[in-house]
């Protein structure tokens, strides 16, 4: 029978007991911001959710640099679990992003360049999950996942940088000097601590959940090798 | 007169939002455990007819 290693079980706790400490922390530790209220507190998690969905399509643009390569199939399950966990996050961002919105810009969405550039790069991904389910052969299946993640990961820059090179309503947290590129977002320092706190336990939860989704990658593989040998 | 802002009340967007972020990691979780086991399922039954087939 097929078991979790014990590494992958302990990890497991540390990042629920991480992901406590960090809603604690949104709550409780962070104050309320003086111009949006409540809402303000999810813009925490927005950002690290969408830190962890950009970061898991450039992984998976990596692990179809190195199947392209190596022609091993591992990379192929790295990949698409890599891809399968960021869509998860990014499309939290987006919904997360879009609540945010609401009472902010009294809208839902608008299609500013940050928006659009982010729901086509979710749509990109989508269709690579469902273009891949259309190919029976696992290695053109994977030549496929390779040479589609390294276009697709082209999407990554053109988005994080959209509200750095466009005129756009979608805030600059980081990286800015510009008070009117900042918005209404001026952190005081238990806000930033915050913030970076987030960005770790979100990293650690992609960690997390990565190592699961590659174990359940390989499982299936070695299911179809033994359906194979059977056959 | 006071030109002082009220903070405004958006405390139902808060709940919203953190309810969809703990509701989609608890779909995509289940999801992962019961693929998890449906596979686990699988292979034990491969291997016993793969024992099958060899005795």
């Amino acid at each position: 029978m097929e078991t979790r290693p014990f590494g992958l079980r302990i990890l497991d706790a540390v990042t629920v007991l991480l992901l406590i400490a960090a809603t604690c922390m949104v709550f409780f530790y962070a104050p309320r911001e003086a111009a949006m209220g409540e809402v303000q507190r999810l813009f925490y998690f927005h950002v690290a959710a969408a830190w962890v969905g950009m970061l898991g399509f450039v992984a998976a643009g990596a692990a179809g640099i190195v199947y392209l390569h190596t022609q091993h199939i591992i990379w192929d399950i790295i990949e698409s679990a890599a891809v399968e966990i960021s869509l998860v996050f990014f499309f939290i961002a987006i919904l997360l992003g879009s609540i945010w919105a609401r009472p902010i810009w009294n809208a839902w969405w608008t299609w500013d360049p940050r928006l659009t550039t982010a729901a086509i790069l979710e749509l990109i991904y989508i269709a690579y999950m469902m273009l891949r389910q259309g190919i029976e052969d696992p290695d053109r299946r994977a030549r496929f996942g390779a040479v589609y993640t390294l276009v697709g990961v082209l999407s990554i820059p053109i988005t994080f940088l959209s509200i750095r090179l466009f005129r756009t309503i979608h805030p600059v947290v980081i990286g800015t000097a510009s008070e009117a590129a900042r918005g209404m977002f001026g952190m005081t320092p238990p806000m930033k601590q915050t913030f970076f706190f987030c960005f770790f336990i979100f990293t650690v939860i992609f960690a997390d959940l990565f190592w699961n989704r590659i174990l359940l990658g390989n499982l299936s593989k070695k299911i179809d090798q033994l359906r194979y040998r059977l056959m | 007169m006071s030109f002082q802002e009220i903070t405004p009340d958006t405390s139902v967007y808060m709940i919203a939002g953190f309810t969809v972020f703990f509701g989609m990691m608890a779909i995509y979780l289940v999801s992962l455990f019961f693929r998890w086991r449906i596979l686990k399922r699988k292979l034990e039954l491969l291997k016993n007819m793969e024992k099958r087939k060899n005795s």
